[in-house]
């Protein structure tokens, strides 16, 4: 995984949302060199609030009204996408975030709403529970099984890390989202979405321990 | 003539209403008189004045109301209104020399009901009905009479309504850009019809209808700020469909009762809500799930809606039904407001009433023209249905006295003149080779919405020529561009061809123009094909740099949001959006429909999307449509934009209308039959009852013969 093939992955995922109409809002994910050659991939003001501990909607809130996302779906779900490297161009840590809209319903909810701009498609009394997903690689935290190198976390509950084979690039991360909660949009535009992105090396972070329990494996 | 503008005057109705009559019965002058008018934020709470007559004979003459016979303490709250109408007045630069005003101000009190009257020494006067004309007469205006002017357009200054804050800096003076940001500044203030909108208050319903861009939303969120400034303890709910309207009137009403009461607005009393509305906190509440709530019965929401009473009359099925289950509406608000009513069903406004504490305090805002949906609003007798009595419940009257119950905007601050006929003349299909689309039901609304009847007549039968004229059509939204500027056709080839022109005359805009990205959107006028649509001209922008907003339901229409993103957007999202530069996409969806309905229907779509722009408009397409649609465009364009055609008669009229109506239940009812006869013969292809070659071959010997006609 290095600096150039991230964003890439990052522009191209971005692309592909765009010609199915699924992001309604983005931006182009920025890159800085920091002192001593570190390079950030995705700095944007106002996401360190996706960690505090506050009520949900009010974390959406806030990240909503400040742009604080690289894109927003179409439902209002929140897209960020966070990497570092060392001034080696090694992976040192990466955030991905997925933050669905508490308010508006998902596309699930309320298809004919977003696919026909259906005027009051977004009355509906199903309500599916919501709950953010975040993939964290952090191997500089490293507990062994309690804190794995590179982890899942649902729900912002504290104590979540279900371990994760390794670091995660952002197609794979994108399209995990984009299939498991927006499948009918990933189904219209199926060929569009299942083109290989440009190519990550897969790694894996597990440790032995970690294999034991329940864990998750990543794609490409 | 004193021309009375009736504001809230609750508090004190007698004395108002005797003040009014006093007046305008008795005075041989000119001027307006005021009604619980102006309020004024001062650093001990609002000061509400009762009553104020500019005129120009008599000059500035303010009045404090008592209702009984106990004057208390009425020089100190003469001393009181005069100094804060000095306060209210002394901004403006026309209206002083130095540092004093060119004019007195003067404070009666008036008690209608007292018979003997106190002595009171000038400035303070006191006055009954017997003597309140002769003290009047006795004020003369002394200015010079373009002072007069200054001071009834700043007591008619309801607010500001400036819209950029955003700083616009345009390098070159006679980019686009450049015009843009001349145009918004001369849009700064109401006019006198709009700011008289916002004050009339009626105790019953009001009506209020307008063009596109005649300031109809500002108008109803300017209403509630100053009602409830003058009534804190009504609850109030404002209402309409479009989602992103909501910030909208949320910050409007914001700023709007900051500016006149100092204090921000109780957002406890008042309720800014979707029509229909779920379950789910006060955020995702709306007008037809409250009254489900309240009056308990069964909420349906817009899937179940749809099941029980089919595609298209879901919002009208679930609002009738709610009304008959409820026997005794309980009465949840004081008053409420409805914008975008022609995109309501009537049984919503029928439902909104019955929700009303008497005298049932209802305003509703529409513009015929712009139904997205299909269904004209009726009047208003027919709208709210009868009583008891079998009488309608409510009628707007005509006479006078009172306030206007009946208000139009006839003044358009949006659309140029060329812009605005052609959205009617193509919304109307005047210049359409088969003739008419639709008309207006009443004659006169012709004139009401701003045109001048210049040759001919508005009877049937005979030609009539329309224009519109530089009163409702402001010249300075036209005279910044040339008229081939203004508003353009483009006819392509395909779809990509399209897409590729779009997007170099949105980098020209951007790069060369001085457009910023919000100045403009991009509107696909058929919902189906949204999605679709602008999927590819959104990602070629973004490769070049340029972002780009889907307009949608997790998106807002206020300006203030979409800094440095093109707007691209369906047509139910494009109402309460506007910008200097409007594209519009696929317009060949728009020059017919599949009967005179539906053909009506994608009319009124080019129509809305038209009039999105505040100065050009691009209208892109493909086809044979598109020629059609060229085509109008051209004979509207020779006949110097005016709409020159043979006014319908009566019969004709008519038929308009029943062709409408029944068509679409033929229509219907033949699509349906085909559509279960063709799935029973792809059923019988499955089980191999039909030959599928067969088949194949005998459709493309009928597209062949049906291609050659």
């Amino acid at each position: 995984m290095s600096p150039d093939s991230v964003r890439k992955q990052i522009m191209d995922l971005i692309d592909r949302l765009l010609i199915a109409s699924i992001s309604v809002k983005q931006f182009t994910p920025a890159i800085r060199t920091v002192e001593g050659g570190a390079i950030q991939i995705g700095g944007r003001p106002g996401t360190a609030i996706a960690m505090r501990d506050i009520a949900y909607e009010d974390i959406y809130r806030e990240l909503d009204s400040h742009d604080a996302y690289h894109v927003k779906l179409v439902d209002g779900g929140l897209l960020l996408f966070q990497y570092s490297f060392r001034p080696d161009r090694s992976l040192a840590q990466h955030r991905l975030a997925y933050f669905p809209s508490p308010v508006l319903p998902t596309v699930e909810e309320a298809p004919t709403l977003y696919e026909k701009d259906e005027l009051y498609g977004d009355i509906t009394a199903r309500r599916l529970v919501r709950f953010p997903v975040r993939f964290d690689y952090a191997p500089d935290e490293t507990v062994d099984v309690l804190h794995p190198a590179s982890h899942m976390t649902l729900g912002q509950y504290e104590s979540c890390r279900i371990p994760v084979a390794g670091p995660i690039g952002p197609s794979s991360f994108g399209m995990f989202i984009i299939r498991n909660f927006y499948f009918r949009a990933y189904k219209k535009y199926k060929n569009n979405f299942d083109r290989r992105p440009v190519q990550i090396d897969r790694t894996e972070t597990i440790s032995a321990n970690e294999r034991r329990v329940t864990h998750i494996v990543h794609g490409l | 003539m004193i021309e009375v503008i009736w504001g809230s005057a609750k508090e004190k109705p007698i004395s108002s209403r005797s003040l009014a009559e006093d007046l305008s019965a008795n005075l041989a002058g000119d001027g307006y008189l005021y009604l619980g008018y102006p309020i004024i934020g001062s650093p001990t709470g609002p000061l509400k004045l009762d009553a104020l007559l500019v005129s120009p004979n008599f000059g500035l003459v303010a009045f404090d109301l008592v209702e009984g016979t106990d004057l208390g303490e009425f020089s100190a709250r003469q001393d009181d209104i005069a100094s804060m109408l000095e306060v209210r007045l002394k901004p403006y630069a026309g209206l002083k020399t130095r540092r004093a005003l060119k004019f007195d101000i003067n404070v009666v009190t008036y008690a209608p009901a007292k018979a003997h009257l106190p002595d009171a020494e000038p400035p303070y006067f006191v006055a009954n009905r017997a003597n309140v004309g002769a003290k009047v007469q006795g004020f003369n205006w002394a200015a010079e009479a373009g002072v007069f002017q200054n001071l009834v357009a700043a007591i008619q200054v309801v607010t500001s309504i400036r819209a950029g804050k955003q700083k616009r800096e345009p390098k070159k003076a006679d980019s686009r850009g450049a015009k843009l940001k001349r145009v918004e500044e001369s849009i700064a203030n109401l006019d006198q019809h709009q700011s008289q909108a916002v004050i009339e208050t009626v105790e019953g319903v009001q009506r209020i209808r307008g063009l596109a861009g005649s300031g109809k939303t500002i108008v109803l969120a300017l209403k509630v700020a100053y009602l409830h400034s003058q009534n804190p303890s009504w609850r109030i709910a404002v209402t309409f469909n479009t989602r992103s309207l909501k910030e909208q009137f949320r910050r409007l009403i914001n700023n709007f009762t900051i500016e006149q009461t100092g204090t921000e607005p109780d957002w406890e009393c008042i309720d800014i809500m979707n029509a229909w509305g779920g379950p789910g906190g006060r955020e995702r509440d709306g007008v037809y799930h409250r009254f489900c709530r309240v009056n308990e019965v069964p909420f349906l929401d817009f899937g179940a809606a749809k099941r029980k009473f089919g595609e298209g009359k879901e919002f009208a099925g679930a609002c009738s039904e709610a009304l008959s289950a409820a026997c005794h509406p309980v009465a949840l608000y004081d008053l409420m407001l409805i914008d975008e009513a022609q995109d309501l069903p009537i049984e919503f406004l029928r439902l909104c009433y019955q929700s009303l504490s008497p005298p049932g305090r209802l305003v509703y805002a529409y513009d015929e023209l712009q139904s997205l949906t299909g269904s004209a609003v009726p009047p208003p007798e027919e709208l709210f249905g009868n009583g008891a009595d079998g009488l309608p419940l409510v009628r707007l009257n005509q006479e006078e006295g009172g306030p206007r119950q009946d208000i139009i905007l006839e003044k358009c601050y949006r659309n140029s003149r060329p812009l605005l006929a052609t959205a009617h003349a193509l919304g109307f299909g005047i210049y359409r080779e088969r003739g008419l689309v639709q008309i207006f039901d009443q004659d006169t609304l012709w004139t009401d919405v701003g045109y001048v009847v210049e040759e001919g007549e508005l009877s049937g039968g005979q030609p009539v020529t329309l224009a519109r004229t530089p009163e409702t059509s402001p010249r300075f939204l036209e005279d910044h561009s040339s008229p081939d500027d203004l508003i353009q056709f483009h006819k392509f080839e395909g779809s990509a061809d399209q897409t590729a022109w779009l997007l170099k005359a949105i980098q020209a805009d951007i790069h060369e123009q001085e457009l910023r990205p919000e100045d403009i959107v991009v509107i696909n006028p058929n919902p189906l094909t949204t999605q679709r649509e602008v999927g590819p001209a959104r990602q070629q922008l973004f490769a070049i740099d340029i972002n780009s907003e889907l307009a949608g339901v997790s998106t807002s229409a206020d300006i203030f949001s979409k800094a440095g993103c093109v707007t691209f957007t369906g047509i139910f999202r494009a109402k309460g959006n506007e910008a200097g530069m409007v594209y519009i996409m696929n317009a060949q969806d728009c020059a017919s429909g599949w009967d005179k309905t539906a053909t009506a229907l994608n009319r009124n779509r080019l129509f809305t999307a038209i009039t999105r722009s505040k100065a050009w408009v691009r209208i892109l397409g493909i086809g044979p449509n598109m020629d059609l649609l060229i085509q109008e465009w051209r004979t509207l364009k020779q006949n110097e934009y005016k709409l020159r055609f043979n006014y319908p008669t009566d019969e004709e009229k008519k038929l308009l209308r029943v062709i409408n109506k029944e068509m679409r239940g033929k229509g219907w009812t033949r699509r349906k039959a085909m559509r279960a006869q063709r799935d029973q013969l792809l059923q019988a292809v499955e089980r191999g009852e039909v030959d599928v070659d067969q088949l194949i071959l005998e459709l493309e010997n009928l597209k062949l013969t049906s291609g050659k006609k």
